[in-house]
């Protein structure tokens, strides 16, 4: 039985970060993420739209659901959207032992977003993406 | 995002404060160009005042050591804090672009 369940449609573009933070941190806070962990949930987040924005929709006009739910274990995100199938689990991890002229820029998004909550998730429903951030509650 | 600089005995410092992402990245990146460092010198992010980092953010820090690198410059960051310096370190970043406390733990030229 879910303590909260909540989801709302925001458009998939960097614009809506800002009301997808405020929704997403929100609910963390009422859920019982603690305070010191919001920043990683934050950045996660951020990393997670900006994927979907980049490599699902590339470009085109889209939507991301977001649904926040929180039982007595765990605080949950899920972004589903209608693009082109993308898992970014399965981006081979940044390089992060070059040199600085060798460095390449690409992959931190994801590599970050695990970083930051417990657990990823993404499995292909139908024609959607759902990608699952996952935190442990205390 | 705010980006201002000035110069310090010789030194290009560049303060960032407020967010460096996807949305302000691109703002950030627009000024960069505008930045001379001293040749054989180094330049200063004085990153105190910065409050969020993403890797959109870090991918412009990365251009602008790449293009100061290349003009003989190297780039340096003091007071990274919070978020910003877990993100620097986490990513590796603190390996390719040296980090110091505050401004004047950087040592002087040819020390």
């Amino acid at each position: 039985m879910c303590q909260n369940d909540d989801r709302r449609v925001f458009q998939a573009d960097a614009d809506s970060l800002p009301a997808v933070l405020t929704f997403v941190l929100e609910a963390a806070e009422k859920a019982g993420v603690p305070l010191s962990r919001l920043p990683h949930l934050e950045l996660a987040v951020d990393e997670t739209l900006t994927n979907i924005i980049r490599y699902a929709y590339r470009g085109d006009f889209g939507k991301v659901e977001v649904r926040v739910t929180a039982d007595d274990r765990d605080y949950m995100v899920e972004f589903a959207d209608r693009g082109a199938a993308f898992n970014p689990l399965s981006a081979p991890p940044p390089d992060l032992s070059t040199d600085l002229a060798n460095r390449k820029p690409g992959g931190l998004g994801i590599f970050f977003t695990r970083q930051m909550v417990d657990d990823v998730e993404y499995r292909r429903d139908e024609d959607r993406n759902v990608l699952t951030l996952v935190m442990r509650l205390p | 995002m705010n980006a201002t600089t000035r110069t310090e005995n010789g030194r290009l410092v560049i303060a960032v404060t407020g967010r460096l992402d996807s949305i302000t990245s691109p703002e950030f990146d627009a000024q960069a160009v505008e930045w001379k460092a001293e040749p054989r010198n180094i330049a200063v992010l004085d990153a105190s005042g910065l409050e969020y980092i993403s890797s959109a953010g870090l991918r412009s820090l990365l251009a602008l050591a790449k293009r100061l690198m290349d003009d003989n410059s190297q780039l340096v960051v003091c007071g990274a804090r919070g978020l910003v310096e877990e993100v620097l370190r986490m990513s590796g970043f603190d390996k390719l672009i040296p980090m110091y406390g505050v401004i004047d733990d950087i040592p002087a030229p040819g020390a």
